[in-house]
């Protein structure tokens, strides 16, 4: 029997610390530690309302437009003021939010994702006509493999020009995703930490011209989607096809849905451009969302609060010696349920649903996958939905930003009250993300967020049942214990992100030149 | 491609984790200062990956950044890139590989900055607040006209500093 731990495990976006235990080469059991406590709860507590939107953005620097989004659902409800956002401020809303899934889906294939398929080092020596190909040559040259690593060695599979292709792509998809980032920031002020979104609406003037300087940049990206991320995405599919049959998951698929398309008060009434709930996937039955069955189990989660609590009663405080215990998340179940949540889950309930844009899409790359829909519960299954999205929201988005009227208000005036409570349920790139906040004298008496790497990389909750990821690896094969890639991949197609919450330096094993200015 | 100054100062850092927001909390001083057209202060949060659009061809950038060498809270560390490249497998610093990753971009399109320097305060307290400890706020003025030497600016720092507000802490 062996043990492999990864640590870290994402490439760039926070703390996760992954426990495999092997017998003959087979995963029997998998643990997701968070092992960063974010207090992000405890620092709210206190504060005006309306702060919450801006300081839980700071939760993470990957995907702080979800939090801005939820967090204003979750205002919008606790003042009721949900159905007097105007158009243009739902739009804008949709808009920013959507920019971000665009970004943040290309950075996660590309910048990620495809270092696990696709071979860099390939590009060594280039001299062909590729300007980009030329740009790597010169960068790896220059002995500066950094971005490239460190990975783990083995079994690159595609094709050499294919390979090249998809190196040329990964340096032009450093500029479509800073566009998309430009996008954000015509209706979210400034990208990070966007100021755009807002309880009421949002506080951007729409103009022509914001509405021109949106679109011709969302005209670009929808190509680079349509002729090299899906292309790209189902080369690598194919050409690891096994990985259509690895990591499959508890196959029980949770979206809150997201982009609102009416200013409907009741957020499960809400019409919106995916749809919300849940999809049984071994069954294939769908469900509609009832908020109301989530809670968040604490059994193996180091808190010492009540266990099966829902969101809005939920505290939080912490017990790092906790017996049995092992990680910082909690575990949220629906139904008591262990759900997968992202761009698969989405994809899938909104299949379910025959929605008009997602079914056809789904079915297009299934019959070049030659595959039938079980075969997305998988790995390359969540690659795939992931470039799917993206093209369902950068289409989406050109019809929304027509919706946007020129000198009509975006933002709705409001009070603050003194007593209020209110839940904010949308999506993130990463899976669903849901705010709940309790006011009291005016100020913020309780705030939870569920995030969706709680949902996806959860440890076991109150029966023992394991989380989304840590079923996901259980049963994979690992060929080299030295060197598990298989577990890796199974992992970041999750897109995992915890909080970046500490952020150091360490300079190991350096003699660091200093002067002292303390 | 609008103008860009040539000097570019970067904060960098999580505020909602005490220290680790330090380099937040000196871009919101050098934002308060009277500087000239050609520098530019930015405040990239935790979003070290945007850095890259923002870091191209400048001629001089000075980071700061927290820091956990195991000095004493507030000390202040002067560091190059080639400094905190991490040498062996895995670095512990995810929010650092952000940092190189984002120069790693701009050397990939040929954009990439001139010189780059990180000014790195060691951290005290990383807990769940918003807030810095006392011995990493009582650095800032220091580090502050270290940056703006760093940065080559003709500025006397306590001309302009008079008592920074430091702490967003509200209505506790």
């Amino acid at each position: 029997m062996g043990r492999i731990v990864i640590d870290p495990v994402t490439r760039i976006e926070g703390h996760l610390k992954v426990e495999a235990i092997t017998e003959r080469g087979v995963v029997k059991e998998a643990r997701c530690s968070g092992l960063l406590f974010r207090g992000i709860e405890l620092i709210l507590q206190g504060r005006d309302p309306r702060d919450a939107s801006r300081i839980t953005q700071r939760i993470c620097g990957v995907c702080p437009t979800a939090h801005a989004v939820a967090s204003a659902l979750a205002l919008d409800d606790a003042f009721g003021i949900a159905e007097q956002v105007p158009p243009n401020g739902r739009v804008m809303r949709n808009l920013i939010l959507g920019s971000n899934f665009v970004q943040s889906h290309l950075l996660h294939f590309y910048h990620l994702a495809a270092l696990d398929y696709v071979d860099v080092a390939s590009a060594a020596g280039y001299s062909g006509s590729d300007e980009r190909l030329r740009q790597v040559a010169a960068f790896i040259s220059r002995g500066q493999l950094a971005p490239f690593f460190p990975r783990y060695e083995g079994d690159y599979r595609l094709p050499k020009a294919a390979n090249l292709a998809a190196v040329s792509h990964y340096v032009e998809a450093l500029d479509r995703r800073r566009e998309a980032q430009e996008m954000l920031s015509i209706f979210g002020g400034k990208m990070p930490h966007q100021m755009g979104t807002f309880p009421g609406g949002a506080l951007e003037v729409v103009t022509v011209d914001k509405i021109a300087a949106f679109r011709w940049r969302l005209q670009r990206l929808r190509e680079f989607v349509d002729h090299v991320y899906i292309p790209d995405v189902l080369a690598v599919a194919g050409t690891y096809a096994d990985y259509l049959e690895m990591g499959r998951g508890p196959a029980r698929y949770l979206s809150y849905g997201a982009w609102d398309q009416d200013a409907e008060p009741d957020p499960s009434r809400r019409s919106r451009s995916l749809p919300g709930g849940t999809l049984d996937g071994g069954r294939m039955v769908y469900e509609p969302l009832d908020p109301e069955k989530i809670t968040e189990q604490v059994k193996h989660s180091w808190y010492n609060t009540g266990t099966d609590l829902p969101p809005s009663l939920g505290k939080t405080e912490p017990e790092p010696d906790k017996l049995g215990a092992y990680s910082f998340l909690k575990a949220p179940r629906y139904g008591g349920e262990v759900h997968e949540v992202g761009p698969l889950a989405r994809m899938l309930v909104a299949y379910a649903q025959d929605h008009p844009e997602v079914k056809p899409l789904v079915d297009g790359a299934l019959t070049e996958l030659r595959a039938g829909p079980e075969a997305l519960f998988s790995v390359m299954g969540r690659h795939a939905a992931r470039a799917l999205e993206c093209k369902a929201i950068a289409d989406a988005m050109a019809g929304w930003v027509l919706e946007l009227t020129p000198g009509e208000p975006a933002c709705a005036q409001f009070e603050v009250p003194e007593t209020g409570s209110g839940m904010g349920l949308t999506e993130a790139p990463r899976g669903s993300l849901g705010h709940w906040i309790e006011i009291e004298d005016g100020v913020i008496a309780n705030y939870q967020a569920v995030v969706p790497t709680t949902w996806n990389c959860s440890p076991r909750d109150d029966r023992g049942q394991p989380g989304a990821c840590e079923q996901a690896l259980e049963g994979a094969t690992v060929r080299d214990p030295e060197n598990p890639l298989e577990l890796m991949r199974i992992v970041r197609s999750f897109d995992p992100c915890l909080a970046c919450a500490i952020h150091l330096i360490t300079p190991k094993g350096h003699e660091i030149s200093h002067f002292r200015v303390v | 491609m609008e103008a860009r100054a040539p000097k570019l100062f970067v904060g960098v850092g999580n505020v909602l984790s005490g220290d680790d927001g330090v380099g937040v909390r000196a871009a919101e001083l050098m934002m308060s200062l009277p500087l000239t057209p050609d520098v530019e202060v930015f405040e990239a949060g935790t979003a070290l990956l945007e850095l890259a659009g923002i870091l191209e061809l400048r001629e001089r950038v000075v980071v700061v950044d927290a820091i956990d060498a195991g000095a004493e809270p507030g000390q202040v560390f002067r560091l190059l890139p080639e400094q905190i490249r991490p040498q062996d497998s895995l670095p512990l610093s995810l929010h650092q590989l952000g940092l190189l990753h984002a120069l790693d971009e701009t050397y990939l399109r040929g954009r990439a900055p001139g010189e780059v320097v990180i000014l790195a305060v060691q951290v005290g307290d990383l807990s769940g607040r918003m807030k810095l400890s006392p011995a990493v706020k009582a650095s800032l003025p220091k580090l502050l006209e270290t940056t703006v030497s760093e940065l080559g600016l003709d500025l006397d720092i306590r001309d302009c500093l008079p008592v920074p507000r430091l702490e967003s802490e509200s209505r506790r």
